[in-house]
Parts: structure tokens; sequence; C-alpha cells
């Protein structure tokens, strides 16, 4: 039951009689009066319960992006339903506007939507739509909410998605698309082709030209289906913030970058998501179904607080992995959870694998390590530098256990990670 | 802005003033010049009203006479005052006190005061029973019934006549040594239960001798005088040539005080007999009151129900990437630890230094100091103060030191032929 703004303004009419005709009387006469009217109100307000909701089902969208989430109402009563509905969204979930007015006729449906504009990844919920139907005099309302679940499901922004088309073109240039006939590391052969002026005398193919009666070169190109896994951290050490956004955001936008780049680059690229255990794995997804596999499997991952276990996650890499390949390791560059967890553990990679430690920074470490003025912010300094110092010294640890690490910004991280994995490649190290 | 006509004032004398001025001259001319007007005419009225309450203050003080006006006050020196009575009273050594409320008369009252009421109308109940319990004699000039029934029960009011001059007639000493005085106004008689008291009636009626004007008798203890003729304290009378003035001495002298009572009809309005507020008001307007408190009630469950339930959001935890390094900095500012931190900016410092001049990474930091030295052109020993010397003990050597590090990085680094490296924290490491 609920009451309207018309129920105190009846009962604030009720001072002219008082006034004129001032009793105990009079008081309790015009208060019954009020209740009579309220209780008529809700004997003849349409019940919610005669009300069925169906939502219809809602996809996933990109965070920054928006939606419209519909639901019908259908009234199976035998009267009128009028009143209020309300959309009862996750408040992350940004519904601008969940209120509809309800007109609902006997026998009949009527649909609504809401729009949706979600402020965090994940997966946004709705469990019911609350139903407030009003009398015919607008006194009093019966209410009752409805079950009406629903998921929206919100996907990493990928934000780092305009630095793509660079690193693409860069890729190309590696790819033979552009001549490339200096042999090296880290490519293979490719074709036989006829001379063309410009080419480099030193890849012609004497034994061919021979053959042939033609001058005939050998093409290369990078070496292709190699291996590449990302290993996302969820551990708290990601759930630090950096200004506003976890570290596993920018981790993860990092993450879809480098795969968007190594799958056109024809390699095939898995995720795994570890703390103390696997918390979830894309496997086999090759093509246009793996950026949409990779976003789904992050939506719904948050930073739990609790320690990586690495001798878990390097378990689960090295079961994975047969053949050599890259792995990237997106936790960040703590002193003491890496001197701890991943460093006893880590050469059982790098032995087989080529391994990058890709790590989120924050900027505002910097700020503060150049920070002078007075002895307040000489000590902040001190202490900033003292964990840069800390920051290097595993850095040098990693780096003489053969891994090669990269730190970085948020929004810097992604393009790093991407241009890292195009020197390696070019170098052949994958 | 209009001006007065007549009235040339300052800002109408610029604004249309001859050309020399801004071109916008008349718009800008005009705003200050209203202010300033504005201001002045603030400042002379504020000024006049304040000369005015500083006279009506002066002419207030200067005005108020030192005695006070009020039938049979002892500070009135108007013909109807007391204060001759009070002044002869304390010629004799006899201190007259003056009380306005009965709490006050049973404060100061005690078995050595005579305690005098005038215009014992003015009683209620209370004040009676108050003055009632006093332990000294008591005066009661021209008392009513009720002051009459509860103080002086031997007396009983037998109706009023003219002022004028008698002899006492009785067999009280006191009162005959005082001899013929004015009498008249209010008469009383002895009630029937007094008679064989020690109750004296003084100053008989012309008419009958059962009728008097002054009535002494005993009550509680002790002596009660009523006067029915309040001339005999007041000032106009005090002076005639019977004796007048004995009397009053007579009647009031006896103790080595007077409390002199006059009674404030304030004091009998708040005591309980008094209306209360709410039985002033209107009827209606209690009634009104509580049908707003309902409808303020009935306002409240309006806007207090929900529309439905809240719903829960799961917040994602909330850890600032730098809390540890925030913690480091507040442990060093509380323990002052200035080696530490001093050591801690030359390490970091002599890392970068080393960087910058392509040194060794085990090169030790004198080796870098006198590098650094040669690469930017500073006097060696002033560099080695900075960097090996010892660590500051205050502030303002923490302070200071941080400046000389960051003077002498930037020295080396505007020196150095090379283009300068990105800062370690925010550019990759490797």
């Amino acid at each position: 039951m609920a009451l309207t703004g018309r129920v105190p303004l009846l009962a604030l009419a009720g001072v002219v009689p008082l006034w004129l005709a001032p009793g105990w009387a009079t008081f309790t006469g015009w208060a019954l009066l009020v209740l009579l009217a309220v209780g008529a109100d809700l004997l003849l307000a349409g019940s919610p319960k005669a009300l069925t909701v169906e939502r219809e089902p809602l996809g996933s969208l990109r965070l920054g992006s928006g939606a419209q989430a519909s639901f019908v109402v259908t009234n199976r009563g035998p009267r009128l339903v009028r009143g209020v509905v309300r959309d009862a969204w996750q408040p992350s979930a940004g519904a601008a506007d969940q209120r509809h007015r309800l007109d609902v006729p006997a026998g009949q449906r009527r649909r609504f939507t809401t729009r949706l504009v979600p402020t965090r990844r994940g997966d946004r919920l709705v469990e019911h739509a609350v139903v407030r139907s009003t009398g015919p005099l607008g006194l009093a309302a019966r209410q009752r909410a409805l079950p009406a679940p629903g998921r929206l499901r919100v996907l990493p922004p990928f934000t780092s998605r305009k630095h793509l088309p660079s690193r693409l073109a860069r890729l190309r240039e590696l790819d033979g698309k552009a001549a490339v006939q200096v042999r090296g590391q880290g490519t293979e052969f490719d074709s036989l082709r006829d001379y063309v002026d410009g080419d480099d005398v030193r890849s012609i193919d004497w034994r061919a030209t021979a053959r042939r009666q033609q001058v005939v070169v050998r093409t290369w190109r990078p070496e292709r289906d190699r291996r590449v896994l990302v290993v996302l951290d969820t551990s708290r050490t990601s759930a630090a913030r950096i200004g506003d956004a976890p570290r596993l955001d920018a981790a993860m936008d990092a993450a879809l970058l480098l795969a968007a780049l190594a799958s056109r680059a024809g390699d095939r690229v898995d995720l795994l998501a570890a703390d103390r255990r696997v918390r979830a794995r894309v496997e086999g997804v090759t093509g246009g179904g793996l950026l949409p596999a990779l976003v789904e499997a992050m939506a719904p991952l948050d930073a739990d607080l609790v320690e990586a276990d690495w001798t878990v996650v390097v378990g689960a890499v090295r079961q994975r992995l047969t053949q050599r390949a890259l792995v990237v390791l997106l936790t960040p560059l703590e002193a003491a959870a890496i001197e701890e967890g991943l460093l006893p553990v880590v050469q059982q990679l790098t032995r087989h694998h080529q391994v990058v430690l890709a790590s989120v920074a924050d900027p505002q470490v910097a700020e503060q390590a150049a920070a002078r003025g007075d002895a307040y912010a000489v000590f902040g300094a001190a202490a900033a530098q003292r964990s840069q110092l800390d920051r290097l010294a595993v850095t040098a640890e990693l780096t003489r256990a053969g891994v090669d690490v990269l730190d970085a910004p948020p929004e810097s991280l992604p393009p790093a990670l991407a241009d890292h994995y195009l020197a390696l490649k070019a170098a052949g190290r994958l | 802005m209009t001006v007065v006509a007549g009235r040339p004032e300052p800002a109408d004398l610029t604004s249309d003033g001859p050309a020399g001025g801004p071109t916008d001259g008349p718009v800008s001319g005009r705003s200050p010049g209203r202010t300033r007007d504005r201001r002045a005419r603030v400042l002379l009225w504020g000024g006049a009203a304040a000369g005015a309450l500083v006279l009506v203050a002066l002419v207030g003080a200067l005005t108020t006479p030192r005695t006070t006006t009020g039938d049979l006050e002892p500070t009135s020196a108007s013909p109807d005052g007391a204060r001759a009575v009070a002044q002869i009273l304390q010629r004799q050594g006899i201190g007259v006190e003056t009380v306005r409320t009965s709490r006050q008369v049973a404060e100061r009252s005690s078995a050595l005061r005579t305690t005098v009421v005038v215009h014992p109308e003015l009683l209620g109940p209370e004040q009676l029973d108050r003055v009632a319990a006093t332990p000294g004699p008591l005066v009661l000039v021209d008392p009513d019934l009720p002051a009459l029934e509860r103080l002086a029960p031997f007396a009983e009011a037998a109706g009023v006549v003219e002022a004028r001059g008698a002899e006492p007639a009785c067999s009280q000493p006191s009162v005959t040594a005082a001899g013929s005085a004015r009498a008249g106004g209010s008469l009383y008689r002895l009630s029937d239960d007094a008679r064989q008291a020690s109750a004296v009636l003084c100053y008989p009626a012309p008419g009958g001798s059962d009728r008097g004007s002054l009535v002494l008798g005993t009550e509680n203890g002790r002596t009660v005088v009523v006067v029915g003729q309040a001339d005999v304290l007041r000032n106009s009378h005090l002076a005639d040539a019977d004796g007048t003035a004995a009397l009053a001495l007579r009647l009031l002298g006896t103790r080595a005080g007077v409390v002199w009572y006059v009674p404030d009809p304030a004091e009998l309005s708040t005591s309980d007999e008094a209306p209360t507020l709410s039985e002033l008001v209107p009827r209606g307007v209690r009634y009104v009151a509580w049908q707003l408190l309902l409808v303020a009630v009935l306002a409240m469950v309006w806007r207090g129900r929900r529309l439905g339930r809240l719903v829960t959001e799961p917040l994602p935890v909330v850890v600032r990437s730098t809390e540890t390094q925030e913690g480091r900095a507040r442990l060093y500012r509380r323990a002052k630890a200035y080696g530490r931190a001093a050591a801690t900016l030359r390490t970091a410092a002599l890392r970068r230094l080393a960087r910058r001049l392509d040194v060794p990474a085990d090169a030790s930091p004198a080796t870098v100091v006198a590098l650094a030295a040669q690469a930017s052109g500073l006097a060696q020993t002033a560099l080695t103060a900075t960097f090996l010397g010892p660590a500051p003990t205050d502030d303002r050597g923490l302070v200071r030191l941080a400046d000389e590090i960051a003077a002498a990085e930037s020295a080396v680094t505007t020196a150095s032929s090379r283009p300068a490296r990105a800062p370690s924290s925010s550019g990759g490491v490797r």
C-alpha cells in the first residue's frame, strides 16, 4: 500500500470545517472521511498481482555505449491497472529514467523501454519490476514487486582500439606484403618469384634461376602460427586503482590490443585469467570470433582480494603449452608480491617460452617522486623513489631470469605491449 | 540614472563631462557616482539615526528622577508616596528595604523586622500564604477581605468613611502616645471570636464605637496591625499638625528594620490561577494544529513509501595503488627518518645519473659523481657533498639536499649533449 500526495491535501482541507466548528467530533469525522476515501480507493484499484512482466532478452554492449532494455507488462486481471512501474536495475546499469507511467486495460499488454548507459564493466542485473497501481480517486495505491529477472553484460571498452591501425600497418610491413627479402631470424621461406628491377640481388635463388632460365628471387615472410598466451592476474594487486579504474581494466585493454594484433598476424591467442585458481580461459578460438570471446570472458571478471598463487598459474600455463610460445603476464610490478610469488617459479616458464611481464604503472608515483618544497613533500618523494628503486630491483631480477619487463601508465601500456610484440616478431624470438 | 533636478551631484558632473574621458564615459562614469551617492546617503541617515539615539538616551538619563512615583512607594516623593516615612525611619536607624515579590518577602523578613504590606488587595492566595509565614510583626495597609481572612482574622471589614483627624480612643499605649492622627478611610470591626483575644480597636468611626480605622491584634504569635487609613504613611499627611507621623513611626519602628512589600501585579499573573496560553487562543487553533500534525504524518507516509525495495549494487573493492607508498611516506615523516630519506633520494638520483652518463650499474657512487661533475662542469667537491656527504638532521637540511640533488640532475641533463631519455617511471624499463 502507498499513499499519494492527495491524501495530505485532503487532510489539509479539513482545516476549514475544523475552524468553523472546532471540536473533536469534527476532527475525528474528517479523519474518518479521509480513511474511508483511502480504503475505497484501495479496494477499487486494479490488483498488481494480476500483472505479469516479461523481459526481452538483452545482449551485451561495450562500456560507454547505451542499450534499450524493454519489457512487456500483461494485465490478466478484470480491471484496468493505472499507476507507475519502476524498472529496478542496479544503479551502475545507468538507467536514466526507471519509472514509467503504467496504463494497462484489462486483458491487454504494454511495452516499456528503459534506456541504460552502464557505468561499470561486468554483469548488470535486474531482479524485479515494481508496480504501483493507483485507485480511481488517485489517493492510494497497491504496490507489488513482480519478478522480472534480466541481465546486461557490459564488456570492456577496448579504448586502445585506436592504436590498432598503425600497428597493423607495421605488421603488414613485416609481413612481406611490402617487399621483405632480407632473410633473417624470425622469417621463413615464402615463395619464389621472378626478379623485378629493384630487388636485392642477394636474394636471387641461383639454383631456381638455373632451372627456370630466368632470374628468380626468394621471398621471406615472418613466422606464422605461433602461440600467444595472455595471463591476466586478477589478484589483489590488480584491484588497486589508478585514477578511477582498477589496474585490471588497463591490463584487459592491453590484452585486447595484443590479441587483436596477434590474431591478424596469424598467431593463436589464448587467454588465462587467474589468481589462486583459474578464473576464466579462452582457448582455440581463431579469426573473427576471438575478440568477442575474449571480451565475453573478461566482462564478469573483477579483481579479488587474494594473493596470486603463481605455482598454480605457472602450472596451468605449462599444462596448456606444448610448443614454444609467447607468454604475456599482465600483472602489476609490486616488488613484494613478485619476489615472493612469481620469481621462484618464473624459470619454469622462461626455460621453454618467451615471457613478457607487462605492468600497469601509476603516473602518480613519478609525480610524487618529483615533489619538492617542504619536508612533507620531500619525505613523500623519498617514499616514491624508494618504491621506484624496489621496482627497478625486481625488474633487474626478472630480466636476469629471462623475462622482458614493460612498465607503463594505463593509457600507454597497450601500445607499448603491441610494439614489444612486433619487435619480438621482427626479431624472430617468438 | 535620473538625477533630481536642481541638485547637482558629482555623478552627474562626471558623466556629462567634456571630451577627454573614455568613449563609454557616460556609462562607466555613472555607476561609481551612483554608488558613491548612495553610500553618502546611507551614511547621512545612519549618522542622523545614531545621533538621535544618543540624544534620546542623554535626555532620558538627565530627566530620570532619582525618586520613583507610585502610591505608597517608600522611594516616591509625590504626595501619595511614602518617602518621608521611610527617611524618618532610616534616620532613626531603621533600615527600609523595598521588595516586590512574595518570595523576596519570605527571604528578607525575620523576627527582627517589621513587614509592611501596602495594597494587600494585589496579593493572590499564594502570596498571602507566603506573607502569613513570615515571623516578624506585620502591618497591613488598607487590606481587603481575602487579606483580612488570611492574615488578620480578628478583624472584619466594616465599610468606609471620609478621612479625618481623630483621637485614638483606645487602650493601646503605643497608639495613644501618638495622640490625634489622621483616621477614617476603611473601617474594621473585631470579629466575634476575636473579642476575647487581645485585639484592640482604635480611632473609632464617628457613629458607632465598634468600628475603627486601626486594629491591633495577635495572629500566629506576632503582632498584626491593620491600618485602614493609608494616609498615615503618605507624604502629604505626614506633616499634619496632629500625631500622624508619630503613629506611623510607632507602628513601623518597633523592630530594627522594615521590609516594605509593594506587591507587583505581574507576580499575580504568573501564578497558577492566571489563564494559560492554551486557554487564551481560540479553540479552533488547537484543533487545526492537531489537524496539521495529522497532515504532516500523512505527508511523511506519502513521501516515505519507497517504490520497491532497494537494489543492491555489488561494488568493486577500492584500493588506491599508491597506498603502500603513502603509508611509507607517513612512516618517514613520523619517524623523522632524515637519513633514510636522504639515502633513498641520493641512490635514486645516482641511478638516474649513471644511466644518463652510460655508466655501468655496478660503478661506485664516487665514480658516478666524478663523471657527473665532468659532464656538468659543476665543482666536484660540491657534488660529493651533495651525494656522499653526511645526512641532514632536520627538515631544512633535507629540503635543501633534495633541491641540490634536483639542481645537479638538471645540470647534468642540460649539459649532456645527447637528448635526455624518458624518466624511468613513465617509460619502459628493460
